[in-house]
């Protein structure tokens, strides 16, 4: 099957040729497909030289949505024949809520244009089945978990350390601040991957009112527009993720949750919301409503001291990892479109 | 509902407030009524103002000098509520340091904005800030664990005060019609469209006649472009010129359904609850889950949705005990027991 993923990841010298490379992220699926990438507005702006027939030659192209991307979707259905799938690569609420309402309403044209939608979480299927008649299903990402178990991450002794889903971000972060808020009810240290240095700074000023503990910065994803080394940067950021004893991630987005499924493939647990579709199925133990910080705070400290209660989550973690295996991603796929 | 402020005469309830000396700080464009006693009664945030007989300002105004005062002009308050959204964090924090008046912090916007959608190098400063106020007023009891691990000063629930009194005057029981009531569609901008595809969409599956306040004439042109692709059944839109015409016209819809992700206040619910209708939404709404308990549902759950307003509408018997429920609970948000909620948390 020729494959193509159209995305927003930063266009490099890799687009257009086979992908290959493996990591947690939107790229996975052209690897898993044997197909290539373009990033869809360098694609519309003609950074490629390439025309929108240029689509024709593939079975399926996958456009991994975002607000940048509707318009670039709605052309290549409207300009080639390719079998088009959207893979929502958002949280449900950046479609009902944060899009520009123009865009909205493209939105729903091109959910309606498209051969299938697949969505992130389960509990997104109803509000988009009633916005399309195509059919509507989760599919998620496929996960690397033969290379990381295989390649990059033996078991470890781990370090008493938390490791969190966001700090405090670039710009905005992904509700960060609440994660920083349980790790100081838990009194623990923590470790984040640091968008930029001044992440470091607003902690310090934080710490005038908040006995937050120390927290270990990696910097992995401090370039994460420099899509050449961005397969190093994932590698050395799981890599390191092994090291810590547990995660914990209060986001309150609708979505998938790369990070539950980064915790599980490191052997170690995570607390976070059943809104990460990820979290649901390998962690139904330790789902708690992102604003429920006693109770996190709490199964962060059970975890810590009850042994038992560690291996069973992790253990029921284990026994649901193979839904997440490139094959079964690619199969659940398939049949969407079938 | 558009935001033209109606004046009413000042109620008995402002004169037990003589005494105390409150002043509102919000992000209100800045108009004639700033620096007077304010005699609004609307579901807004500057009803607070009336409630506690005294006045508002706009903070980034006052802070650029629009009104040529100082901020040790804030001694003549006793109690200063800063309304806080991202502009306000510096002015709240230069009348704390340049003033001596008791400062709430009145969290006023969902609690994702503060801690996700701020920017990152403002959310230091409103740390600082809720150390450096005397109490903290949060809009939804679920988020007071939260913000007493970002603060070591009071945090409580206090809310919004509804004017319930004048509602009942200007909304006479009326006959309902067969429609239902939406709290937000395709807004003017994303600031202003709260999960409104998903009320859009929840409609098309329940297949009855909807209702809408809009803000300007293009969210027509955008959600009527859409019955291409959805069946979305007939909506009868009004735009409203101010919230005393926003509510009446409200009054006459069957219930009203708002399926909105954040965990806020929720005006919508109690707005429902006073023209005495029941309101579908999620308990991130706190007025819908102290009012509807049996009407929450989460907000993507399109199908518990349809079930709910199938019921509603067919039995009358459930419509009637969950609007007599919610009859008993409106007392809560009364102006008087709202003020006294914020006398206990100072």
């Amino acid at each position: 099957m020729n494959f193509c993923l159209v995305s927003l990841l930063p266009p490099s010298y890799l687009d257009g040729q086979i992908f290959t490379h493996e990591v947690n992220q939107v790229s996975q699926w052209a690897t898993v497909m044997g197909g290539t990438h373009y990033n869809g507005v360098a694609f519309d702006q003609g950074f490629y030289g390439l025309p929108y027939e240029f689509f024709d030659q593939f079975d399926l192209v996958m456009i991994a949505l975002r607000s940048q991307l509707i318009d670039v979707g709605i052309k290549i259905k409207r300009k080639s024949n390719t079998m088009l799938v959207v893979f929502f690569d958002a949280e449900l609420e950046h479609y009902t809520t944060y899009l520009d309402r123009e865009l909205q309403v493209h939105f729903v044209e091109l959910l309606n244009l498209a051969d299938a939608v697949a969505v992130l979480h389960e509990y997104q299927i109803p509000v988009i089945r009633a916005i399309t008649k195509k059919p509507v299903g989760v599919v998620g990402l496929p996960f690397p978990l033969k290379k990381v178990r295989e390649d990059l991450c033996p078991p470890v002794e781990k370090e008493r350390i938390i490791d969190l889903g966001s700090a405090l971000g670039k710009i905005w972060s992904r509700n960060g601040l609440v994660n920083i808020a349980v790790l100081s009810e838990t009194g623990l240290p923590g470790a984040a991957d640091m968008q930029d240095p001044e992440e470091l700074k607003y902690l310090r000023i934080m710490r005038k009112y908040m006995p937050i503990p120390p927290i270990y910065f990696r910097e992995t994803s401090y370039r994460p527009f420099a899509s050449n080394d961005r397969v190093e940067l994932w590698e050395t950021y799981i890599t390191q993720v092994n090291r810590s004893l547990l995660g914990i991630h209060l986001d309150y987005r609708l979505t998938w949750g790369r990070f539950p499924l980064d915790c599980a493939a490191v052997r170690m647990p995570c607390v976070a919301t059943p809104h990460f579709y990820t979290q649901k199925i390998l962690f139904p133990d330790l789902c708690v409503l992102y604003q429920d910080v006693d109770r996190a705070a709490y199964l962060v400290k059970k975890l810590l001291k009850d042994r038992v209660f560690y291996d069973h989550v992790m253990s029921y973690a284990e026994s649901k990892l193979p839904y997440f295996a490139e094959s079964e991603t690619k199969e659940r796929l398939l049949e969407l479109l079938s | 509902m558009n935001g033209i402020p109606i004046i009413f005469p000042l109620n008995s309830m402002t004169e037990v407030n003589k005494k105390v000396r409150f002043c509102l700080v919000s992000l209100q464009p800045p108009w004639e009524g700033h620096g007077k006693k304010y005699r609004l009664e609307t579901n807004h945030i500057e009803f607070w103002a009336t409630v506690m007989g005294g006045t508002c300002y706009c903070g980034p105004a006052f802070d650029n000098d629009f009104y040529n005062l100082d901020y040790d002009y804030f001694n003549e308050f006793d109690i200063v509520m800063i309304a806080l959204r991202d502009e306000l964090i510096d002015v709240g924090l230069k009348i704390k340091k340049l003033a001596s008046p008791k400062v709430v912090i009145f969290l006023d916007a969902e609690i994702e904005h503060f801690t996700c959608n701020m920017r990152r190098e403002l959310q230091p400063g409103m740390i600082e800030l809720l150390n450096v106020a005397d109490a903290v007023a949060v809009l939804h009891d679920e988020t007071i664990p939260l913000l007493k691990l970002l603060t070591t000063k009071p945090v409580g629930l206090v809310g919004l005060p509804f004017p319930l009194e004048r509602v009942r005057k200007i909304c006479p029981p009326v006959q309902k019609t067969e429609e239902i009531e939406l709290g937000s569609i395709m807004g003017a901008s994303w600031l202003r469209n709260r999960n409104g595809l998903v009320n859009v969409t929840a409609l098309s599956e329940i297949g009855m006649p909807g209702t809408v306040d809009i803000w300007h004439p293009v969210e027509i042109l955008y959600v009527e472009s859409m019955r291409e692709f959805v069946s979305i059944p007939p909506i009868r839109y009004r735009g409203a010129f101010g919230w005393q015409d926003y509510i009446t016209e409200a009054n006459k819809s069957h219930l009203g359904l708002h399926l909105d992700f954040r965990l806020t206040w929720g005006r919508f619910p109690v707005d429902c609850a006073g023209v005495r209708m029941p309101c579908v939404a999620p308990s991130t709404l706190y007025t819908q889950k102290k009012l509807f308990p049996g009407l929450c549902v989460a907000y993507y759950d399109l199908e518990h949705v349809k079930e709910l307003v199938i019921r509603l509408v067919s039995e009358s018997k459930f419509y009637e005990e969950t609007v007599a429920y919610a009859e008993s609970q409106l007392s809560f948000f009364s102006p008087q027991k709202t003020r006294e909620r914020l006398f206990n948390l100072l």
